[in-house]
């Protein structure tokens, strides 16, 4: 089972370039791989990863050249206190829940696109953000054919949450 | 003596957690300045807006509490419609609105005030955070916490649609109505919350009450101010998280005000500060008075600890019952040991379960007529809620057609924003001294403000999803002179 999951908000312009290559994927696998979107952050992303073997993130991230696709290293980003539940980011997830016992992504791969900022609200990612999206889709259907997912020609996508 | 303070301004959305600190001359804090964001972006963005995008859009504003936003701007609708929904339609959102309160008050607990009492604060620093309270609360505690969590958004998603941006509130109403099949699994849910808030409850009992040096810490001066209170009460003047009138204590216990939400700004007024965008609201009957407590000062609170404060009770057993232990352990109300917001949402917690509870076994909560179709010409509306960290009020004025024209929110970490200032500073002062600045207070700083969870940079979460903390310090010439961060 994998799960392909995008994360932004949908209403803070650059920040949605994951939620908007995450939809380009939906229908492109069988059921084995759930294409979730959530605008959530935290340890409320656990309960999109728990029970999977597999995950693709795809994201934004900080960065000098808007448009341009990273792979993050999550060993490079390293769990650290944080002061509210608001700030808990994705390597504080994965501890807690590798910690607890809790079933989680084995293989997990993180595709994130460099947004100037995530503080401008706005409807669309602009630009070479938004001109991003249809690699950063691709990216994520090539990594999951090579961990051995079968594309189909239709269907097949789980909804879950949206952004 | 220091310069004039002139901090640049920040983006409207923060993304930091700014600390400015000025010495004296002699290297002592003169002040300290905490910068806390405002959302007035998304209120622009909500103008020319059809006013029933609102509580979609507002749900949007935080990744952690989309609830509160829901329901406060779906009760700003109703009133902007001039339309009472039925009593199951608010009997339905209250419950959806205690589940979330439920679930979102149980991660506090664990992974917030976690860290603070059932680790303790004297644990090493690689210990305060979430794995330290898995590993000395057990393993299993922390698995029920995340499968209880589980269990409770479930009952959101299956009423509410989804999860993260319910659409469940409409003026008038809910959109859907509760299935008998539904409320008997509810049923189920709701007394496996109860069994849980009381296990949560014995926790803190057992980890943080039975030592001394918790409860010690919990009322030490540094984590105290005298402040007035602010919280949404029912006729008997309990807490009530969906609906109810303002009430405001004076810092001896005393009521001062109570009035319907939509009376907000005849009471509450906002003083600007030159260093940061924020505006810090005030009880406009006494006036602000600066970053201090005392009866004379306008400075109130919100959250948990506020909520018992201007309560004479709770209206569910097990809930009242704790609450007359709190004030009797803590000397009576108010209380006023920032800190105690932790046990206080303890005492929240198995309110909110047993106020579940009660829905699900309420005869009428499976009525399908949920909705009243509003037939007025709209205006203006005001919804106010309790979120899990305080008054959440959301004010909107639209023309005939129900375009928005205008739109206020003021959230509970803007109600709160002068006494977390007010925290911050007396953390500073606790830790420098004589111009000698201890990393720790990274750490002083943090405990100080963690027990209102301030929501600060929630509407983003780009990778690595960290809030960069930053403390800059200046000397009495103005000249920085140390300069820490913490970055994501």
């Amino acid at each position: 089972m994998l799960v392909i999951l995008g994360l932004g908000n949908d209403l803070l312009g650059d920040d949605a370039v994951g939620l908007l290559a995450a939809e380009r994927c939906r229908g492109r696998f069988g059921p084995d791989v759930a294409v979730r979107m959530s605008a959530q952050s935290g340890l409320y992303l656990l309960e999109q990863l728990e029970d999977c073997d597999d995950a693709i993130l795809l994201d934004s991230t900080s960065g000098e050249r808007p448009g341009r696709i990273r792979e993050l290293d999550l060993g490079a980003v390293r769990p650290v206190v944080v002061p509210s539940a608001h700030y808990a980011g994705l390597p504080e997830v994965l501890a807690v829940a590798r910690h607890a016992g809790l079933r989680v992504p084995s293989r997990l791969r993180i595709l994130a696109v460099e947004i100037e900022g995530a503080q401008t609200i706005g409807a669309h990612p602009n630009g070479p953000v938004l001109s991003a999206v249809p690699e950063l889709a691709e990216r994520a259907i090539a990594a999951a054919r090579e961990w051995g997912y079968t594309e189909v020609s239709a269907g097949g996508g789980e909804r879950t949450s949206t952004g | 003596m220091a310069e004039p303070i002139v901090v640049n301004p920040i983006t409207r959305l923060e993304g930091h957690g700014r600390i400015t600190i000025f010495l004296d001359d002699q290297g002592d804090v003169q002040r300290a300045y905490f910068q806390v964001p405002e959302l007035r972006g998304f209120e622009n963005f909500l103008v020319g807006r059809p006013a029933e995008d609102a509580p979609q859009i507002t749900s949007r504003i935080c990744g952690v509490c989309p609830t509160a936003h829901h329901m406060a701007a779906t009760k700003a609708l109703d009133d902007l419609y001039q339309v009472e929904p039925p009593e199951v339609a608010k009997k339905l959102r209250e419950l959806v609105y205690n589940v979330f309160m439920l679930e979102d008050h149980a991660l506090h607990l664990f992974f917030l005030g976690g860290p603070d009492f059932v680790v303790g604060p004297t644990a090493p620093k690689a210990d305060r955070n979430v794995l330290g309270v898995i590993q000395k609360a057990g393993l299993e505690i922390g698995k029920r916490v995340i499968r209880m969590r589980k269990d409770l958004r479930a009952i959101i998603q299956e009423l509410g649609g989804k999860v993260i941006h319910p659409v469940f509130g409409l003026p008038g109403g809910v959109a859907k109505p509760m299935t008998e099949d539904m409320r008997k699994r509810f049923v189920e849910v709701a007394d496996r919350g109860v069994d849980f808030a009381l296990f949560c409850e014995k926790l803190l009992e057992d980890v943080v009450l039975g030592n001394p040096a918790y409860v010690k810490a919990i009322t030490s001066d540094a984590y105290t101010h005298r402040t007035h209170y602010m919280g949404l009460v029912d006729d008997r003047n309990r807490p009530n998280f969906y609906d109810g009138r303002i009430r405001v204590v004076d810092p001896a216990g005393q009521e001062i005000l109570k009035f319907p939400g939509k009376d907000y700004l005849e009471h509450i007024a906002e003083h600007a500060e030159p260093w940061t965008y924020v505006k810090f609201p005030f009880l406009k009957k006494l006036g602000w008075r600066g970053f201090v407590d005392g009866a004379e000062s306008g400075v109130y609170s919100v959250a948990p600890l506020a909520r018992l404060n201007v309560s004479d009770g709770m209206a569910t057993p097990r809930a009242a019952e704790l609450r007359e232990k709190f004030f009797a352990t803590l000397g009576g109300r108010p209380v006023h040991h920032t800190l105690a917001n932790h046990w206080a949402r303890v005492i929240e917690i198995v309110y909110a379960a047993e106020r579940l509870k009660d829905l699900v076994g309420d005869p009428g909560i499976t009525d399908p007529n949920v909705r009243t179709l509003p037939t007025a010409t709209p205006r203006e509306g005001i919804g106010v809620v309790e979120a899990p960290r305080g008054v959440l009020i959301h004010h909107y004025e639209s023309d005939d057609r129900g375009v928005l024209t205008s739109a206020n929110l003021i959230v509970a970490t803007q109600h709160n924003a002068a006494r977390i200032a007010m925290s911050v500073d007396k953390a500073a002062r606790g830790v420098i001294h004589k111009g000698v600045v201890d990393d720790g207070i990274l750490n002083q700083v943090e405990m100080a403000f963690r027990a209102y969870d301030p929501c600060h940079a929630c509407a983003t979460h780009s990778l690595p999803g960290h809030m960069p903390l930053w403390v800059r310090i200046h000397d009495a010439r103005g000249e920085l002179v140390k300069e820490i961060r913490r970055d994501g």
